[in-house]
């Protein structure tokens, strides 16, 4: 093991050691497969099952591993191989993650090197080396207040989709920090249970409003677009595309239409009459709208509001109905921060909220960013040694940014 | 409560045929039931003849209790081309008269028969009809297989978990939800009694006419490159390039060339130039996905809805828009080939 491993692995097994009694399984989890990636070499542990809470418990603190994970499906037997396993049914579960977000702020924190020629870059990689035009492209990606703030706006939205057009009870939705750059949304309802991979997928593309076909929406001949069926009601994405279209009209400035392939002329009095365009879309009323802005315009505006509206979550994590999730409240050793359960997504804050370590600990750190934990704001850091929150600590450590200092 | 029409239009309900329920194999040998028999192969007949049942008859009895009988033929049969063609005929017929049905009805079919959710709602100002509105997991289920944009729950009204619908919307859910329904009754595999052998024997004759007249051609027994859909083509050159892949394209681009002849030791070549090639992880996958290895299934490569959701779906073309699935893309795209093949090598 490496030296940073061995150290996070050692202040791990303290935690587990002090804190592994709080665990809280997840529900019903003697149908659960558990899976964990260990420290050593990385090797995976699946298709392991635990009768009570103690059980696991004592697992954990014995093996210390690096991730835990519980499968989001119940099996009559969840200790067989995949095939014999026996599917009874899956919560239904979200990852967002900044990942899958374009954050401005990626540029002063994430890194790429592409592994053909060695050319570096800011941000999130490209999808081919603008140098040797090579796809083998190295990330190394940051975790900050920005991007979990974008996160968490999408796990918000997310929220409210379920619970406004899908009518789940908030009281059936556990909502986690999966102690990387995302949160986790574990949906436990009889309704969502059963649902087939299929299903899932057409309840995926609907936060995401994939298919949104404006023309079933609106009517868009005639350089109109107003409502094909005015409705005292209007919801689901019907209601979303107004409010969507109502921002998108009033924050977008003329360069940007223009970069979204409007023409410059046509821009231009979008942006004269935004005030005006928008006020008729909240009311949903009819235009009439200036002649000129045809079909094509208002579907591109569309698009903007629907990716404006919709949730950016993972397509494979909620389709997939034999995946593993992390179990709440377990660590994550990519960044030793617990993976927290939330009670008020708008108020937590992973730095404060998903600390797990305390007291004070001293690193030589190679190169850091500037970051906070807690009301603290620490670094930036170039190769220096420096006494840090515990936790900040292991942070830096497991992120690769620093190593442990030899007591 | 459904009439003794009801029950003839909608045979598939629970307790549409008491006398059904009820019956052995047995007693289908009496004289009695000779009617019947005769009614069911009819059904049947019909429908692998024209791919629609009949819809009109006689004996409203008769008519409902032919039914299970045209089904149990349908699975001695254990032919899945007829099955799917019997369940799809029926659904049809049963959705031509629910179309017909008022309102009233249709509910009561989704509630009663099929145990929908369904929520109605004052009646719409406009049309002066009730507001339908059905549970999305009973809309889900059934508005899936149907392709029009307008399905999709996307582009629909969605509220606290209903969608609305119109009532004849509501019917042609139903007549998805009926032929499932069909189908999952055709699972078993029953033994074929000698009383009925000369019936089944005729059926039979008569599903080797039909199906034996379709155009009959083999895949290529090598993979054809520029027959590949775009998105798979797209996977492949990212994959020959080192290029990693999201494990869902992987999957997709794999069980892709499994299904169009490619070598596992190909296979395993193209991903070789990957950053994080791993020899043995990878035969493993690809062996699994061939069905050497575990399962023993071939998997078949991901429709496109599911390509779509993946973002895997990358710049379709105007045959893209005719099917829903890149393997039938592949085969559409031989099929000329092929035929110019053959006239060549008569020329």
């Amino acid at each position: 093991m490496q030296e940073a491993e061995a150290y996070v692995r050692e202040k791990f097994a303290e935690y587990y050691r002090d804190n592994v009694g709080e665990l809280k399984p997840p529900p019903e989890m003697e149908k659960r497969e558990f899976g964990f990636l260990s420290f050593e070499q990385g090797i995976m542990i699946r298709h392991r099952a635990f009768k009570t809470p103690t059980d696991l418990q004592a697992f954990i603190k014995t093996t210390v591993p690096a991730h835990v994970y519980n499968s989001t499906a119940y099996y009559v037997e969840p200790e067989k191989e995949m095939d014999r396993k026996g599917w009874l049914g899956a919560d239904l579960t979200f990852d967002v993650d900044a990942d899958h977000i374009a954050t401005p702020c990626k540029n002063l924190h994430d890194r790429w090197t592409c592994k053909n020629c060695g050319a570096k870059g800011r941000g999130s990689a490209p999808m081919k080396c603008p140098k040797c035009r090579g796809e083998r492209i190295e990330e190394e990606v940051w975790l900050c207040e920005i991007c979990l703030e974008r996160a968490k706006e999408e796990v918000v939205k997310l929220l409210d989709f379920l619970s406004e057009d899908f009518g789940f009870s908030g009281r059936d939705i556990t909502v986690c920090f999966s102690g990387h750059r995302g949160y986790h949304a574990h949906l436990r309802a009889d309704e969502a249970r059963g649902l087939n991979s299929d299903e899932r997928k057409e309840i995926v593309d609907y936060v995401l409003g994939l298919g949104f076909d404006p023309n079933l929406h609106m009517d868009t001949r005639e350089g109109r677009a107003d409502l094909m069926e005015p409705r005292k009601e209007n919801l689901g994405w019907r209601d979303r595309i107004h409010r969507g279209m109502y921002e998108v009209l009033t924050q977008t400035s003329e360069d940007e239409l223009v970069n979204w392939g409007i023409n410059r002329r046509i821009a231009k009095t979008i942006f004269q009459r935004r005030n005006e365009l928008a006020s008729t879309w909240i009311g949903g009323q009819a235009g009439p709208f200036p002649s000129g802005i045809g079909p094509r315009t208002w579907e591109t505006i569309t698009q903007k509001a629907v990716e404006k509206e919709s949730a950016k979550v993972d397509t494979v994590v909620t389709t997939d109905i034999h995946r593993l999730i992390r179990v709440p409240e377990t660590l994550n050793a990519k960044t030793g921060f617990r993976a927290a359960e939330i009670d008020n997504i708008e108020s937590f804050d992973p730095f404060n909220d998903a600390v797990a370590f305390k007291g004070e600990e001293t690193i030589h750190v190679r190169e850091a960013p500037q970051f906070s934990v807690g009301n603290q704001t620490f670094g930036p850091y170039v190769n220096r040694d420096v006494t840090l929150p515990a936790s900040a600590a292991v942070f830096l450590v497991a992120k690769g940014k620093a190593m442990p200092r030899r007591s | 409560m459904l009439s003794n029409t009801d029950k003839a239009r909608y045979p598939f309900a629970p307790g549409a045929s008491k006398r059904a329920s009820q019956l052995t194999i047995d007693e289908l040998k009496d004289e009695s039931y000779s009617k019947i028999l005769d009614r069911a192969e009819r059904r049947l007949a019909q429908t692998v003849e024209t791919g629609s049942a009949p819809l009109e008859w006689d004996d409203d009895n008769v008519e409902t209790t032919s039914f299970p009988v045209a089904v149990y033929f349908a699975t001695i049969l254990q032919d899945d081309w007829v099955k799917r063609r019997f369940a799809l005929a029926e659904s049809k017929r049963a959705s031509h008269f629910l179309l017909k049905e008022d309102t009233n009805k249709v509910i009561e079919m989704a509630t009663k028969v099929f145990n929908w959710k369904v929520n109605v709602s004052q009646t719409d100002a406009d049309t002066e009809t009730p507001v339908l509105r059905i549970g999305f997991k009973n809309y889900v289920k059934n508005a899936l297989r149907i392709r029009e944009p307008k399905w999709k729950l996307t582009n629909r009204e969605l509220h606290d978990g209903f969608v609305r619908v119109s009532k004849d919307e509501a019917a042609r859910l139903l007549e998805e939800e009926i032929q499932g329904r069909i189908l999952s009754r055709m699972d078993s595999a029953p033994a074929e009694p000698d009383f009925l052998k000369d019936r089944i024997e005729r059926l039979r004759n008569l599903v080797r006419g039909k199906k034996g007249t379709g155009p009959f051609w083999e895949l290529p027994k090598t993979v054809v490159f520029k027959a590949m859909p775009p998105c798979i083509r797209n996977l492949y050159d990212s994959a020959h390039s080192g290029k990693r892949l999201p494990h869902v394209g992987r999957f997709a681009l794999t069980s892709f060339l499994v299904n169009v002849g490619a070598d596992e030791e190909d296979i395993l070549r193209l991903f070789k130039t990957g950053a994080d090639f791993d020899e043995r992880k990878t035969r493993y996958q690809v062996e699994h996905i061939s069905g050497a290895k575990g399962g023993k299934t071939k998997y078949t490569p991901p429709k496109c809805t599911t390509l779509k959701t993946h973002g895997l779906c990358i710049s379709p073309d105007d045959l893209c828009s005719q099917i829903n699935h890149p393997l039938s893309y592949y085969r559409r795209r031989l099929r000329p080939v092929l035929q110019k093949d053959r006239s060549h090598a008569r020329s």
